[in-house]
């Protein structure tokens, strides 16, 4: 199944496009202007790109991507990129009136090696400002539209991302996940998502939100194109002070449809509790059920911890956002005011007031107030306490498991409008996923049945660098809903 | 945070300003979000329990501190910015 706006050129993913091109070049120029006539059609009404860039400078590239004489792992496939991640020459607004003409000097170094690579970035999509939401409306410039159901939010941040590939507007995307913002748009557009372990991708270029949970990670429409991306993207870089010194595997070698060994899965209770559509858990229980098929065992455990996890995230991700975001003064970054006559507190005041949004501007009120004196030790400190108990939780858990499996959002996406105006009915679409980043774990949507005609997104996470399971997890998934695009 | 003097003190040490019409709004959506920030200050945590400020556990990973040329022309399509004797105009501190 796919949306309405696919066409089976269209639906093509990397391994097979590489392979086409290599048979015959022609057929990638084929293929991007059956991509340009998607967007031409439906783009006006699914909003997915904050700048999309001509056809003729992708063909271009494309052209120059054939004279390299070898056409790299991802084979002319048409990347498009969150627009918190830096693009050299390419506009980089973050969602935000703050950076609306701010064009990036250098490419972040996911961009370099997807470039390497032989992807071909088509343009920068639609996210909520500064990944500070959960459904995309709360970008400055428009809210995307779910391919599925064009009422519906294709989720946050990354929806502008999520949804492009949905709608096949583009072969795969880059996301960035600080507490669920790949997991939940893949979940909700049917898409594949994936938040790796933390420092296996490096973060150099791309614009901090709350560095100590951002993480750039792959969506894409299989689990093939997303182990594919982030074998590329993957890997240490000196450039980021958290990058992993890890090898890093071809991922490619896990997707296989049966068990690569014997698996133990299991299913934490509180992500199955208060606040879970029971639609939902019906299509969690039926993947288990045929995972336990597949000779996985599967139990039951309990973490009350986690029933704190929504609360210590927000406090955590405010106060660094609160810390990250004083750049934006309009003299190191942001929009530019007349500087003459006016007290540094006042322009930085106005700067603020004019380029940030209300979602921002309340995070970093919040973020302010966390970290006040005789208020720090309450908030903050315990927060952080309540992470280092949910780490030592899932550490724990992990010596017994090989990964955990749960509904990724706790309901089918909302209509738009439906929870934007309620801070807590919109960061508690949040509750499976967030966990996984103050842990600092890998983690992967994928679709796993329908609602109402509505995908609902099945979640998997392992220890740290258990990507390789999760992938080949993922793949069984696929299987097991026969729904493979 | 109940009072709106306490919201207009975090909104300068913030550096942030919302308008006056929207103060009301703002200030219910956060007395809404600080409730569920208190979800945890009555619970009971081992007292030995180290916080925990990052998940990264790698070796120390820190470039060499070497400055990098910019040329000046870069510098200024960068930051879009008049330049003064090469600095930056910034706005008086006092």
């Amino acid at each position: 199944m796919s949306p309405p706006q696919c066409t089976d050129l269209a639906t093509i993913g990397i391994k097979s496009l590489r392979a086409r091109v290599e048979e015959d070049p022609d057929f990638l120029f084929k293929y991007i202007e059956e991509v340009y006539k998607i967007i031409e059609k439906y783009e006006g009404v699914i909003k997915a790109y904050i700048t999309l860039r001509p056809m003729e400078e992708v063909v271009r590239e494309a052209e120059e991507v054939l004279k390299r004489g070898t056409l790299g792992p991802l084979g002319g496939s048409l990347v498009a990129v969150k627009d918190n991640i830096s693009t050299k020459g390419i506009r980089t607004t973050c969602g935000s009136k703050m950076l609306e003409n701010y064009v990036p000097p250098y490419d972040a170094t996911v961009v370099e090696r997807i470039k390497t690579a032989g992807g071909i970035i088509i343009g920068k999509t639609n996210m909520d400002e500064f990944a500070m939401g959960s459904t995309t409306e709360n970008s400055s410039f428009f809210p995307t539209r779910n391919p599925w159901d064009l009422e519906r939010v294709p989720g946050g941040s990354s929806g502008g991302s999520a949804a492009a590939v949905a709608a096949c507007e583009a072969t795969v995307a880059l996301g960035s996940d600080t507490g669920g913002s790949i997991r939940l748009p893949a979940a909700y557009t049917g898409t594949v998502g994936l938040k790796p372990t933390y420092g296996l991708v490096s973060r150099y270029g791309l614009i901090a939100y709350a560095s100590s949970l951002d993480q750039i990670g792959p969506i894409g429409r299989c689990v093939d194109d997303v182990a594919r991306v982030l074998s590329v993207i993957a890997g240490h870089d000196s450039r980021d002070s958290t990058s992993l010194k890890v090898e890093v595997p071809d991922y490619t070698q896990f997707v296989s449809e049966e068990p690569l060994r014997k698996y133990r899965a299991v299913v934490i209770e509180e992500m199955i509790g208060e606040g879970v559509d029971r639609e939902v858990i019906k299509v969690l229980e039926h993947v288990v059920d045929k995972l336990e098929g597949y000779d996985i065992e599967v139990e039951f455990r309990s973490i009350p911890i986690l029933e704190y996890s929504l609360p210590a995230y927000y406090i955590i991700a405010m106060a660094e956002a609160s810390s990250n975001l004083a750049r934006y003064d309009g003299l190191r970054y942001g929009i530019h005011l007349s500087t003459e006559g006016l007290l540094w507190t006042k322009t930085y005041a106005q700067v603020r007031k004019m380029g940030f949004g209300d979602e921002v501007k309340r995070r970093i009120i919040l973020g302010t107030y966390v970290l006040s004196e005789g208020l720090y030790e309450g908030y903050y400190l315990k927060a952080a306490k309540v992470r280092r108990a949910i780490y030592d939780s899932f550490r724990k858990l992990f010596s017994e498991f090989d990964f955990a499996v749960s509904p990724t959002a706790p309901t089918p996406p909302p209509k738009l409008g439906e929870v934007v105006a309620d801070p807590l009915k919109l960061y508690s679409l949040d509750i499976n996923t967030v966990p996984v980043n103050l842990a600092g774990l890998p983690a992967i949507s994928v679709p796993g049945g329908f609602v109402g005609g509505l995908p609902v997104g099945i979640q998997l996470f392992g220890p740290p660098l258990s990507e390789g399971v999760l992938i080949n997890v993922a793949r069984m998934v696929e299987v097991i809903v026969g729904y493979e695009r | 945070m109940k009072q709106v003097e306490l919201l207009k003190k975090l909104m300068t040490l913030a550096l942030v300003e919302v308008d006056e019409t929207k103060l009301g709004g703002i200030l219910r959506d956060l007395e809404k979000i600080v409730e569920m920030f208190n979800k945890i200050l009555n619970l009971n945590l081992p007292n030995d329990l180290e916080p925990l400020y990052t998940t990264y556990f790698g070796e120390r990973n820190v470039r060499e501190d070497v400055e990098e040329s910019v040329e000046e022309s870069e510098r200024c399509e960068l930051l879009d910015r008049e330049l003064e004797e090469g600095y930056l105009k910034a706005p008086r501190t006092l």
